[in-house]
């Protein structure tokens, strides 16, 4: 049996503008709308004084004039949102945003580690409380019922069961089903006013007369049927979590903790035979603010020491300041997001040998790029574009085995290194559109002794019109050799082409 | 990984320092090319550059399993000598796991390198792992990882690494000894003087001009295989004749792209003097 906790975030807007400094008596936020501004969003003091959403700022003033207005800010508020379902990943690995103010967890069998749902929901309000934020949540077998609860209910917890839900939302106004306003208006003018007028007629007339939402919502609210929730992180396949009784904040605290972890996901993995691909850290600081660690491997992984030897290289290069740790962590998870089977080892003998030797060359590529960055420890694949620029692309090696890829273009002259960007050079050529005869690159002048080209490239018709390129292969007197082009097709593209230099022969 | 039978890995342990040492002493005495050891299922063999003289020098070619280094003569040759090392790590690895690491200064110098050019350069890109790191340290951390990871042949190029000493270089050698893994470190924008190290053999590199070939049109003719003078000016492969050999001889090699391998040039009379001193400007050959 799923239970879910909705949680209601009345004064979202205002709250966060508290907690940046916003003066104390009734505050509101505005917005421009249909020419006028109107109020958007009210807090508490605000809403006792008869302030409501969708009033014009003139109004609002007149009945209230100490009120402090600021211009809403729906990005911030997304944000502020989005901050607090972070922080819901707390109480459970599976949250959800419900915009534009609300958050939904799953608590399905987490409610033990709080000692009971009552004590859940009194802890996260609390908590939510002490960090500036009012809130009311509310406990029930489905989005649906607890949505309305928190909303509309006065009892916060519906027991399980299906009886037990139809007798508490009896009582409740129809606007508890969520429905949009032409329906709510549609119900008001057939004199329905609570669920329990709906729950009592025949279902079908109510469908042909407001539509089939109508009949889907009562049926989400008493748990006829049961939506499901999309959380907003993925959900780790695998997971092991711990909560400190005081914060840690050192590297080497957490460390420690990450192989304890570690170890537990470990047994999970070699339970089912599965070794992980993607492992993520979440660390929860005490203050509310969710960090992450994530790391890809390049083959399954369920050595915990490994492991953490990848974690320990990602926390050194990112320091106690990367990781911004603050007064410290009270809960660290540590999960896998993407698994694979492991088979044990081979037994055969020389099999085993290159088999360790592929392990540890793997291990090094997660190693490097956990400490690196993924994108620094790369395999080159030929590409299909004729552009030398284009022609070769780099993929972080761990996600990438070493099987072949396209073949390389046979009998093209190829330089050894290439720069990011071509590098304009001075050059002169004997005739406009003939090989160069010497040039200047980084304030040397090099005179060309040997020279091979023109290979033309042109750019594919359907992009820009990039001009053509003229590439050669130049040596110069002392035997350094160079790879140039002429930019434009001399008194076709350009009156006077340029030169560049793009790579270098070893 | 745990092995399935750990007498039997801890049996291999045990010979592999037994061969270990035995290489060493074997070297000591005479240099014998063809001594072989079983370092990490590989066999340990000199891998030959294919120009007889310097190969007569390094006993048989170079030495697997230890570290190399290749310096630039002077800051226009930077190129020449990183594509000497590549030759060099193509020629030992042999198609196994090649890391090439650099870092982004370096990559700002002498280009970044480029895939499609790779293969002519004798390296097999398919198993090419590319390490591009922000300083000197990091390089030279991702290089010490990679050796002690069992990487076959890491090319490390570093640009004006002042912190590469004798103790940096002990550990990077030490490493390689370990799993027999070859490190070649190139000094982008040093001198040869300017480095001071544990490595076992150091060359030093400039471009020499190609045997160019007649162009059918035009004037100029076309470039030949690419053209290297280099100078061994360390050794310490063999430790009675380490004063044995002439630092400021000047071996001419010149690169095969097709059979990937290094040759003499065939008409020696075009190259310039055969010795010259370490202060004098090198001339122009052609």
């Amino acid at each position: 049996m799923a239970r879910l906790l909705s949680l209601w975030l009345p004064t979202l807007p205002t709250d966060r503008l508290r907690r940046h400094g916003a003066p104390e008596g009734p505050l509101a936020t505005i917005e421009p709308l249909k020419g006028a501004q109107r109020i958007a969003a009210v807090d508490t003091a605000a809403a006792a004084a008869a302030i409501r959403p969708g009033m014009t700022l003139a109004d609002a003033r007149a009945i209230c004039p100490a009120l402090a207005t600021v211009t809403a800010d729906p990005d911030q508020e997304a944000k502020a949102l989005r901050a607090i379902g972070d922080w819901g990943l707390r109480f459970t690995p599976i949250t959800a945003l419900d915009p534009p103010d609300g958050v939904l967890l799953d608590i399905t069998g987490v409610t033990h580690l709080f000692g009971g749902e009552a004590a859940l929901l009194d802890t996260l309000t609390a908590d939510l409380a002490a960090r500036g934020f009012a809130g009311r949540a509310a406990i029930g077998d489905t989005i649906e019922a607890a949505w309305a609860l928190a909303r509309f209910g006065t009892i916060r917890i519906a027991p399980p069961g299906r009886a037990a839900i139809t007798a508490l939302s009896r009582s409740l106004p129809l606007a508890a089903l969520r429905l949009p306003s032409p329906v709510l208006q549609a119900l008001a003018q057939a004199g329905l006013r609570e669920i329990g007028d709906l729950l009592t007629r025949p279902r079908a007339p109510l469908a042909a007369r407001f539509g089939a939402t109508l009949l889907e919502r009562l049926d989400g609210l008493i748990g006829l049927h049961k939506s499901p929730l999309t959380p907003s992180t993925p959900v780790p396949l695998f997971l092991a979590e711990r909560r400190f009784a005081h914060p840690i904040a050192t590297v080497e605290a957490i460390e420690a903790s990450l192989l304890s972890l570690a170890r537990h996901l470990a047994a999970q993995l070699e339970r089912q035979a599965q070794g992980a691909r993607r492992v993520e850290a979440v660390f929860f600081r005490v203050d509310g603010v969710v960090k992450r660690l994530a790391l890809g491997t390049s083959r399954p992984l369920r050595d915990p020491v490994a492991l953490v030897r990848l974690f320990h290289e990602k926390l050194e290069s990112l320091g106690e300041e990367g990781l911004d740790t603050g007064y410290g962590f009270d809960v660290i998870r540590l999960g896998a997001s993407v698994a694979e089977p492991l088979t044990s080892a081979q037994a055969e003998l020389a099999a085993a040998a290159e088999q360790a030797a592929e392990a540890d060359l793997a291990l090094l590529i997660d190693r490097l790029g956990a400490r690196l960055g993924a994108t620094r420890v790369v395999r080159l694949r030929n590409a299909d574009h004729h552009r030398p620029e284009e022609a070769a692309i780099a993929w972080p090696a761990h996600r990438l085995s070493t099987g072949p890829s396209m073949p390389d273009e046979p009998g093209r002259l190829r330089p050894l290194k290439m720069f990011d960007r071509p590098e304009p050079i001075d050059a002169t050529a004997g005739v406009p559109d003939g090989p160069p005869l010497y040039f200047r690159w980084r304030r040397t002048l090099h005179l060309i002794a040997a020279v091979e080209g023109p290979e033309r490239i042109a750019a594919p018709w359907w992009t820009t019109a990039a001009p053509t390129r003229d590439y050669f292969q130049a040596e110069d007197v002392a035997g350094h050799r160079f790879w140039l082009f002429r930019e434009g097709l001399y008194g076709i593209e350009a009156a006077r082409p340029r030169w560049f230099l793009h790579g270098l022969f070893g | 990984m745990p092995s399935p039978y750990p007498d039997l890995c801890s049996l291999r342990n045990a010979m592999r320092r037994i061969e270990g040492f035995s290489l060493t002493r074997g070297t000591a005495s005479g240099g014998d090319a063809e001594v072989q050891s079983l370092q990490g299922g590989h066999t340990t063999q000199r891998v030959p550059l294919g120009a007889a003289p310097l190969d007569g020098i390094l006993g048989g070619g170079l030495r697997p399993g230890s570290l190399h280094e290749v310096v630039a003569e002077t800051a226009r040759d930077e190129a020449a000598a990183s594509g000497f090392a590549v030759a060099l790590a193509g020629l030992v690895a042999r198609g196994r796991t090649l890391v090439w690491i650099l870092d982004d200064r370096t990559a700002w110098e002498i280009g970044l390198p480029y895939r499609p050019g790779l293969a002519a350069h004798g390296i097999e890109a398919d198993k090419l792992i590319l390490v591009k790191t922000k300083d000197t340290a990091t390089t030279l951390w991702a290089t010490e990882e990679a050796l002690r990871a069992g990487a076959p042949v890491v090319l490390t190029e570093l640009w004006r690494a002042r912190s590469y000493d004798l103790a940096v270089s002990r550990r990077l050698l030490l490493a390689a000894r370990r799993r027999g893994a070859t490190n070649l470190v190139v000094h982008v924008g040093l001198r040869q003087h300017e480095v001071s190290s544990g490595a076992e053999t150091r060359f030093a590199v400039a471009a020499a001009p190609s045997e160019r070939l007649p162009s059918a049109g035009a004037a100029t003719p076309i470039p030949g295989p690419a053209g290297f003078a280099v100078r061994l000016v360390k050794w310490r492969g063999d430790p009675d004749s380490r004063f044995g050999f002439d630092r400021d001889q000047i071996h001419h090699l010149s690169w095969d792209r097709s059979g990937r391998r290094f040759s003499r040039p065939n008409d020696l009379s075009r190259l310039s003097g055969r010795h010259r001193t370490e202060a004098s400007p090198r001339g122009d050959a052609a």
